[in-house]
């Protein structure tokens, strides 16, 4: 989308301001709120969160990284052996502490399993990550010491029940996480990734250095989901290998779609209808809402490819304005 | 470790390899024809599944029906989606025949919960089993396996004899060639996806008499058709049965000596390091 305000002369709006602006207002209502609408909501920014960290790749490279979901679980299960390991020591971190260990770790893993998995390319691209992903939830199942299938609880070990303190934490990411896609898109990373997502082989030929860009991106993407994983560990003071189940990368997918990909509004505006979308049907049709949901999926995805914030740019251009 | 033990082992192995194979020949049918990875393969060897339990259910003699219209129903399945959803992938995106296909994936297994409810179901053929010494042979997966043998000789046969196989390995070699000679694409594309999903339900029928199954139990066959695609050469039938072949033995080696439940994850190292080593598979030239 910045590529057509450089193109085309249109005014671009001020996404950033509006995302931070309705990440506010979710905020307030949230923590102002009874607790069940604080969870809802809860959930809503946690969705958030992890489809803006598969934007900043997959949404701006075009590389479909289908697994992104290892990086959430290994932030999950980071938070528990650093929780459990330290109190056999006799310690105790603040809350905030554990969370940017499981960032830390996801990301030091995408950097490790980035070296041979973002040499590939299209389909094959897909289909690592997706293995990778099988490979480490299988091998958490068979590891005693990851506690196999039932997972690890660190009940005790960390202050829990304690919804609004983790929503504040989980804010807090999501505004850096906005903020972050906004300075990517706008800087050089964001325009080498662009072009990588035009024509890798030309952007490289261009002076593009495309393998380190591809690095930084996916395992800042990598981060913020692995941070995302270790506020949902803490909110249920366990983790297990559930927390790899692929459906999840599939809520980021739909999310980013429906939003519009590579944007700075588009997984928020996503991610929001999405969450409700699915809430409400899961409600209303219990025994057919994969169905409607598959079918609205095929729907938006074949017909309407720009998302919602190519809906509203085909009017706002009119104007001479677009969103970004 | 005894002598017996490992050949009960490769027997299991190459048993099961002939599945992998026929469902991974089914995934590359498809995407030497149209470049397009079937990311609802697991739903479909399910739905293949069932279709052979239930009409077993209705004629409970012999596994032949159940097969014959397993692979009947497949074939005009494959037409379907193809003449509804898959023909307005081809050219598109990567991540839109992602998603769409995904789509594919929550319809079909949400309808097969609502027809079989959750719960795991099996085909309850009686078939003997012999011993051998210490070694047992299940003739069921005998039975299972010469039907995969047949079903592959039959595809390679069509592939290597008929205009219609030299058609479509036409359309794999260059498609821009094969239209210029004449060739209607769209028909062949038809043909070929409804080809690939005819098997698919084909290993999903078979599967059904040696393993359980239920509506969401799919990815894992998926990703092993996945692997096995990978390592016999995208786009290669022959390759495809003989990476078949190894991942069966392997997964059937992992089980015996270490656990079973760790298969799944050797099976993607082996195709993480097929990628890093010999991207092109075991069967493919070198770009």
């Amino acid at each position: 989308m910045a590529m057509q305000v450089l193109r085309t002369g249109l005014t671009g709006i001020n996404s950033l301001t509006i995302s931070l602006g309705f990440l506010t207002v979710i905020g307030i209502l949230g923590l102002t709120a009874d607790t069940a609408t604080t969870g809802y909501l809860h959930a809503m920014v946690e969705l958030m969160i992890l489809a803006y960290s598969l934007n900043l790749f997959t949404g701006l490279s075009g590389y479909a990284n289908f697994g992104h979901v290892v990086f959430y679980g290994l932030g999950a299960y980071t938070v528990s052996v650093v929780a459990v390991s330290l109190a056999s020591m006799g310690f105790a971190l603040p809350t905030f502490m554990y969370i940017i260990f499981a960032g830390i770790f996801a990301a030091t893993f995408a950097l490790v399993i980035g070296y041979p998995v973002l040499r590939l390319r299209g389909d094959y691209f897909a289909i690592a990550t997706l293995g990778i992903n099988e490979a480490v939830r299988v091998t958490i199942c068979n590891t005693p010491w990851l506690g196999e299938g039932r997972g690890i609880y660190i009940l005790g070990l960390v202050p829990t029940y304690d919804i609004k303190a983790l929503y504040i934490q989980l804010l807090v990411i999501a505004f850096a996480v906005v903020i972050t896609s906004y300075l990517v898109l706008k800087t050089k990373l964001g325009y080498g990734l662009r072009a990588i997502k035009d024509d890798e082989d030309v952007a490289e030929m261009m002076g593009v250095n495309t393998a380190k860009y591809k690095r930084i991106a996916y395992a800042l993407g990598a981060f913020f989901a692995g941070l995302a994983g270790g506020v949902v560990t803490l909110q249920f003071a366990c983790s297990f290998p559930e927390y790899f189940f692929i459906g999840r990368s599939v809520d980021m997918f739909v999310s980013i779609v429906l939003g519009g990909t590579g944007t700075v509004l588009g997984p928020m505006i996503g991610a929001t209808l999405y969450w409700m979308v699915k809430d409400h049907l899961l409600i209303s049709f219990p025994y057919f809402h994969l169905i409607i949901f598959g079918t609205i999926l095929i729907i938006l995805v074949l017909f309407f490819p720009g998302g919602i914030i190519g809906l509203l740019n085909r009017f706002l251009k009119k104007k001479g304005r677009v969103l970004e | 470790m005894s002598l017996e033990l490992l050949a009960q082992t490769i027997i299991n192995g190459l048993f099961i390899g002939f599945l992998f194979g026929l469902a991974g020949m089914g995934l590359t049918i498809i995407f030497g024809v149209m470049k397009i990875i079937n990311f609802a393969t697991g739903a479909m060897i399910m739905l293949g599944a069932y279709v052979g339990y239930w009409t077993y259910t209705y004629w409970p003699y012999s596994a032949i029906p159940g097969i014959i219209v397993s692979v009947g129903v497949g074939f005009l399945f494959g037409i379907l989606v193809y003449q509804v959803l898959v023909r307005r992938l081809i050219g598109k995106p990567l991540l839109t025949t992602l998603l769409v296909l995904f789509g594919l994936t929550s319809i079909l297994e949400n309808s097969m919960l609502n027809l079989w409810s959750p719960n795991p179901r099996s085909i309850p053929i009686d078939f003997p089993t012999y011993s051998y010494g210490l070694i047992s042979i299940s003739t069921s997966r005998v039975f299972v396996s010469i039907m995969a043998i047949v079903a592959t000789i039959l595809v390679l046969a069509v592939f290597k004899y008929t205009t219609f196989g030299r058609i479509i390995r036409a359309v794999i070699q260059d498609k821009i060639a094969a239209t210029l000679m004449g060739v209607d694409v769209n028909r062949v594309y038809t043909l070929g996806f409804s080809l690939g999903v005819t098997l698919t339900f084909l290993a999903g029928a078979l599967l059904a008499m040696v393993y359980p199954f239920e509506p969401f139990g799919g990815l894992p066959y998926a990703l092993m058709a996945f692997v096995v695609v990978v390592l016999g050469t995208l786009g290669n039938p022959v390759g495809c049965l003989f990476a078949g072949l190894i991942i069966g033995t392997v997964h059937s080696f992992v089980g015996s000596y270490w656990t079973l439940n760790m298969s799944p994850a050797v099976a993607y190292l082996i195709m993480i390091i097929t990628f890093l080593l010999r991207p092109q598979g075991l069967m493919g030239k070198k770009e």
